[in-house]
């Protein structure tokens, strides 16, 4: 009785007997710990003055360096959960408690002013929802860098959006009533919050067939990395007396291209001390073995997809989930033919299905799709169809509008803010209309593949899915291996990579053929393109300019510009830069539609990330870039010899008396190679030049981070 | 052959470079030029520039001004609400009781009273009107802020061409370069008199140059290497940005330089001192300078649905000394016959309002522009509504013919063509007539 008559009085500072009971956390849905199951660091104590609270009592701390308390907390499934962290607030708490949250996407900090009331349920504070990986993770509260008043510490609950959004109705229902069931006295036997329940769905919509694949018509050969060279010595020359790079370059530039960073010094010795005879053949597998293979990739397909996307008017399109799913694709071996069908012919909730992002995020426009899934999947473009006869090639305008008559159908309901919560589904009836004309049009295809009108939305997708992976389209595997051999080649067989038609600037031929038919031959084994590239001796020489502008196409591998989330992925591998995330703003009547924070990740990528459909000469580099390699704060952190720093540079000092030797080492850190005779004396000239070893240690980084090589594929 | 026609085509700046300009103010300046500092010099270079072409500022009323709380207001209206109407300096010109600053300085404005346009989404208004090219899904239009930045792009200018000064009220409802590319991206100032934080070398000039010249050593080394083509392109970037975030003239987007009284005159709020700052970097050389007015009401700008009556005397409040002060201010030291500024937002509000309060939705039949300065006849108020503002009714004028007169003013033509970043041509306006009655 007491409990409640407190609760109502809207008084939470009523002082509790001694026998009074906390609220039970086996009792609350989802998972919590309780502070007793933490870990305590520091000068912890005990109190049980201000109701409610969680367990036996709670703790608190006036805060400094080594102040903090981890809950670790298991979570089975990846996905996105609410989390909610328990304090007793009052005047003599602090105004800034702060708490690390270690969500997939880096660790985020939340800060609480427990001076004021939790928002509820009771003693709980909802934090946010945030994505996370399936293990274990662990949540601070930090006093560490509290100022004035103490920091409480009680409980963390770990929630699905399903389950809170259950548990807030029913504390905003009946509070009293359900505080005092939650508590320790009440029946042990009876569940306290009653399961989450299913909202009533909507009847379910029809989803596409499962995907089927189909035999090519005729076999298609496959290639080794032997032949493509030969062909290579056909058509270009000097391929097999070029010489072929070191052990030490090859693994940088093979662990760039496949996983999107420079390999650590770890790595990097790891594979020169090895003396197997087929060492390269081991770490190409490696590699592709690798997470990160599928996250890289992941992260390039993504970036095809969105820097066509126009932003939508109230919603912040937020890719990570479409991205993690696309990662779980290239890792699993699945076969391009099958992702790009689940891509275009996905439906449901993006939240749900991340497929649906794609087909979601276009809002469901017809014309955007049409343009789009001709690009993106065939690198074919039929935009200018959209108003007029094509100019440059035999289009006529039909060709667009029958080809958007097969998204005709496609619903797609945008909620505010958050893109996840966007659903894809199908309209029941609609045809598409050419302006000016009377008929409907057709879902045709390139005169290849027709629908008859009528059908269903999901029907007309997977009939047009089921064309464009088709082994006899005569698009697909070519696109596909074009992005790849232009990137691991420097320059695509068509450029644009994504104008594989007649409009595009195409070479070689024979080569794009070859490769497109072995890709078919492998039932679109994406991991296979790379690997017989990564294995010819083609891919294996040296990096330079192409002697004359004139000269043959891959006569030489130029440097490529390495993309947004390479650059902070090899920044992340030199400089151990944190990638930290921002408060997010709270939503509120006033301010409707706050922006999501930004990472140190999303700072990089808004920098230096570009569209990789873009040609290289036309990638520009901005002012933005140098100005953050150059002046950016968590850049420069990083860039700091002080001992008590304990950046990258300071332990390397540390470990590093001589000079030669640290500076072969950051060498190895940030560039990943061994430097010159010639760049160890600049170096150390430069070092004792300026008579002070910290000051000049970091220029010399600060020079690596800078230069062009840094930032280039290699 | 296509593509090779195309790329010739684009590389056409036709711009005098650094070294060009250096030598033709040696040659004006004699044996003088010895005795000029760097600062001096680059000061005599942007002054040069300000002879040159014309500048624009937008004043960009983010969310959709009501007309009867601004520029026209109807007395004796049913929907008029209860703004009364003062006199402007001008015989024959009324506006809304809240602008008593703009009123003093209506000499200085021709005055649009007859904007039409099919769009009254805000998004989609926004994409017009910023950039004179209706919404389409598969091109990304840029912001005329970035067209022009491109007809005035001059490598050797320290400062960027395109700055914008306050944030959109609403983060995804936003017009950047689009097909024009990084290059004419706005540079953007969040907070009048505060630089984005990376502009701010972490050391010393001195460390900087040292380091910069050590980058630049490896850089050397790569080169040597065979990789010559991105050294050279890294090295280029390296000098632009050292020069800007070094440069003297840096000093325009301080507003500490400004007489107090002055700083003051303009509105101590986020809009007035960009107004002020505006015409600082206007002073320095920049081609075209946004300033983004949402007033002070959160994420609601001029958007006013709900409570009219009382928000727009607030909003206009905020906004009336800064655009009588710029124009005085510029008019004051010749500046206003070589800038061109412009007031407007996405379109106004319905006649018919809610409630009491007085809100109003978006109306996109006679919404107002102000041009002022870039040799424009002022004092005028051109076209007109009906007694109650609900059509039209004299002269009603396009978003094309709007554009058509920036390029009259600016000096560029047209319907000359561009090439976007995926090798498409591009017209700078397309459709449109000048609007004859400013010249």
């Amino acid at each position: 009785m007491l409990v409640v008559s407190a609760l109502s009085t809207a008084s939470l500072s009523t002082p509790a007997l001694a026998q009074d009971p906390g609220i039970e956390p086996t009792r609350l849905p989802g998972i919590v710990v309780d502070e007793t199951s933490a870990k305590q660091v520091g000068t912890w104590s005990p109190s049980r003055h201000t109701r409610p609270f969680v367990g036996e009592n709670y703790i608190y701390s006036a805060g400094g360096a080594g102040q903090y308390v981890d809950f670790l907390v298991d979570i089975k499934e990846a996905g996105t959960y609410q989390i909610l962290a328990s304090y007793t607030p009052g005047p003599n708490r602090t105004e800034a408690a702060v708490y690390e949250i270690p969500t997939a996407n880096g660790v985020q900090m939340i800060t609480v002013n427990q001076q004021e009331r939790p928002k509820g349920p009771f003693c709980f504070q909802p934090l946010g929802e945030f994505a996370f990986e399936a293990g274990q993770v662990k949540f601070t509260v930090s006093a560490e860098g509290n100022k004035k008043g103490v920091v409480v510490a009680d409980a963390i609950q770990v929630l699905t959006p399903e389950e809170f959004v259950a548990y807030k109705d029913e504390f905003e229902k009946n509070s009293p009533k359900l505080l005092a069931t939650l508590t320790a006295k009440a029946d042990p036997n009876k569940p306290a919050v009653k399961e989450a329940k299913k909202k009533a769905e909507p009847a379910p919509q029809e989803a596409a067939p499962v995907f089927a694949r189909k035999a090519p018509a005729k076999p298609r050969e496959s290639i080794t990395s032997q032949q493509i060279d030969q062909l290579m010595e056909k058509h270009v020359g000097g391929i097999q007396r070029a010489r072929l790079i070191d052990d030490e370059a090859f693994i940088r530039r093979l662990t760039l291209d496949l996983i999107g960073r420079q390999p650590t010094m770890d790595e990097m010795s790891q594979f020169l001390a090895d003396t197997a005879a087929d060492k390269r053949v081991q770490a190409v597998e490696r590699l592709l073995a690798d997470k990160d293979f599928g996250v890289n990739w992941a992260n390039y397909w993504s970036d095809v997809i969105s820097y066509r996307t126009p932003g939508p008017e109230l919603t912040f399109l937020n890719y990570s989930p479409f991205k993690g799913w696309l990662a779980e694709q290239l890792n699993g071996g699945k076969g391009w033919d099958e992702t790009t069908y689940n891509i275009v012919t996905a439906i449901g909730k993006i939240a749900d299905n991340p497929a649906a992002t794609y087909v979601g995020f276009h809002q469901g426009d017809k014309s955007r799709l049409a343009s789009e899934t001709t690009r993106v999947f065939l690198s074919t473009q039929i935009q200018c169809a959209e108003c007029h006869d094509h100019k440059f090639v035999e289009m006529p305008q039909e060709t667009f509008h029958h080809v958007a008559a097969f998204f005709v159908r496609v619903n797609a309901k945008l909620p505010w803010n958050d893109s996840s919560q966007i659903v894809v589904s199908s309209k029941a009836t609609g045809e598409h209309k050419m302006e000016g004309r009377k008929e409907d049009m057709k879902p045709m295809a390139f005169s290849e593949r027709e629908v008859e009108l009528g059908r269903s939305d999901v029907a007309r997708r997977a009939e047009l899915a089921e064309w464009i992976v088709g082994a006899e389209n005569p698009w697909f595997a070519k696109a596909f291996v074009n992005r790849v051999w232009a990137r691991m080649m420097g320059r695509g067989f068509c450029e644009p990579v994504d104008e594989i038609g007649e409009l595009g600037d195409r070479v070689l031929p024979e080569i794009h053929s070859a490769l497109a038919d072995h890709f078919i031959a492998s039932e679109f084994n994406v991991k296979d393109v790379f690997r017989v590239v990564a294995l010819s001796h083609s891919y294996q020489r040296e990096i330079h300019d192409a002697e004359k502008s004139t000269s043959q196409p891959f006569a030489a591998i130029p440097a490529g510009r390495l993309r947004g989330d390479e650059v902070f992925d090899s920044l992340e591998a030199a400089i151990e830069i944190p990638n930290v995330i921002a408060e997010q703003a709270a939503t509120s009547g006033e301010f409707r539609f706050p922006p999501p924070p930004k990472s140190t990740r999303d700072l990089v990528n808004d920098a230096f990330g570009f569209d990789p459909s873009a040609e290289q000469a036309n990638v520009a580099r901005t002012m933005q870039q140098a100005m953050l390699l150059m002046n950016n704060k968590q850049v420069q952190a990083q860039v700091n010899a002080n001992p008590a720093s304990g950046t990258m540079l300071a332990k390397l000092l540390i470990e590093e008396k001589n000079d030669e030797a640290a500076i072969a080492k950051l060498y190895g850190k940030v560039l990943a190679r061994k430097p010159t005779t010639q760049e160890i004396s600049l170096a150390q000239e430069h070092v004792k030049s300026l008579g002070n070893r910290h000051a000049g240690f970091e220029d010399v980084l600060w020079g690596m981070i800078n230069s062009a090589e840094f930032l280039s594929r290699r | 052959m296509l593509r090779s026609f195309i790329s010739a085509t684009t590389n056409g700046d036709g711009l005098t470079g650094r070294r060009g300009f250096l030598k033709s103010l040696g040659v004006a300046a004699g044996a003088g030029t010895m005795t000029l500092s760097w600062r001096d010099m680059l000061l005599a270079r942007a002054k040069e520039l300000q002879k040159s072409g014309k500048r624009m500022i937008l004043l960009w009323m983010d969310g959709g001004p009501s007309q009867y709380d601004t520029f026209n207001p109807k007395p004796g209206s049913e929907y008029q609400g209860p703004s009364q109407a003062i006199h402007t300096n001008v015989p024959g010109i009324d506006i809304a009781e809240h602008w008593p600053h703009t009123a003093k300085v209506f000499d200085k404005i021709a005055l649009i009273r007859s904007m039409v346009s099919d769009e009254k989404d805000h998004f989609r208004a926004i994409k017009l009107v910023r950039s004179g090219y209706p919404i389409k899904p598969t091109i990304a239009y840029p912001t005329w802020g970035s067209v022009v930045a491109r007809d005035r792009w001059d490598p050797g200018f320290d400062l960027p061409a395109f700055v914008r000064i306050g944030k959109p009220r609403i983060k995804t409802r936003d017009i950047n370069s689009g097909v024009l590319g990084p290059r004419y991206e706005s540079f953007k100032i969040d907070e009048p008199g505060k630089l984005p934080e990376d502009v701010h070398p972490s050391v010393s000039a001195d460390v900087l140059q040292r380091r910069l010249a050590l980058a630049a050593k490896f850089d050397e080394q790569f080169a040597a290497r065979g990789s010559r083509k991105a050294a050279i392109e890294q090295r280029e970037i390296y000098d632009r940005t050292s020069r800007f975030v070094l440069s003297p003239l840096l000093d325009a987007f301080n507003l500490d330089k400004e007489p107090e009284k002055l700083r003051d005159a303009y509105g101590r709020n986020a809009f007035g001192q960009g107004c002020l700052l505006a015409r600082r970097l206007v002073e320095t050389g920049v081609s075209f300078i946004e300033v983004i007015n949402g007033g002070t009401n959160n994420d609601q700008g001029w958007d006013t649905h709900k409570r009219g009556f009382k928000e727009n005397p607030i909003l206009a409040g905020e906004t009336d000394s800064g655009y009588a002060t710029l124009l005085t201010d510029l008019a004051d030291r010749g500046m206003l016959e070589n800038t061109l500024v412009v007031w407007m937002g996405e379109f106004c509000r319905t006649p018919k309002y809610e409630d009491e309060a007085g809100g109003r939705n978006h109306y996109s039949e006679g919404w107002l522009v102000g041009m002022s300065g870039g040799g424009v006849k002022m004092g005028q108020a051109i076209g007109a509504t009906d007694k109650d503002n609900v059509k039209v009714v004299d002269r009603p004028i396009s978003v094309p013919d709007l554009f058509c007169t920036f390029c009259q003013i600016l000096g560029m033509d047209p319907r000359s063509e561009y090439f976007t970043d995926q090798d498409q041509p591009l017209k700078l306006v397309e459709g449109g007539e000048v609007i004859k009655e400013l010249f």
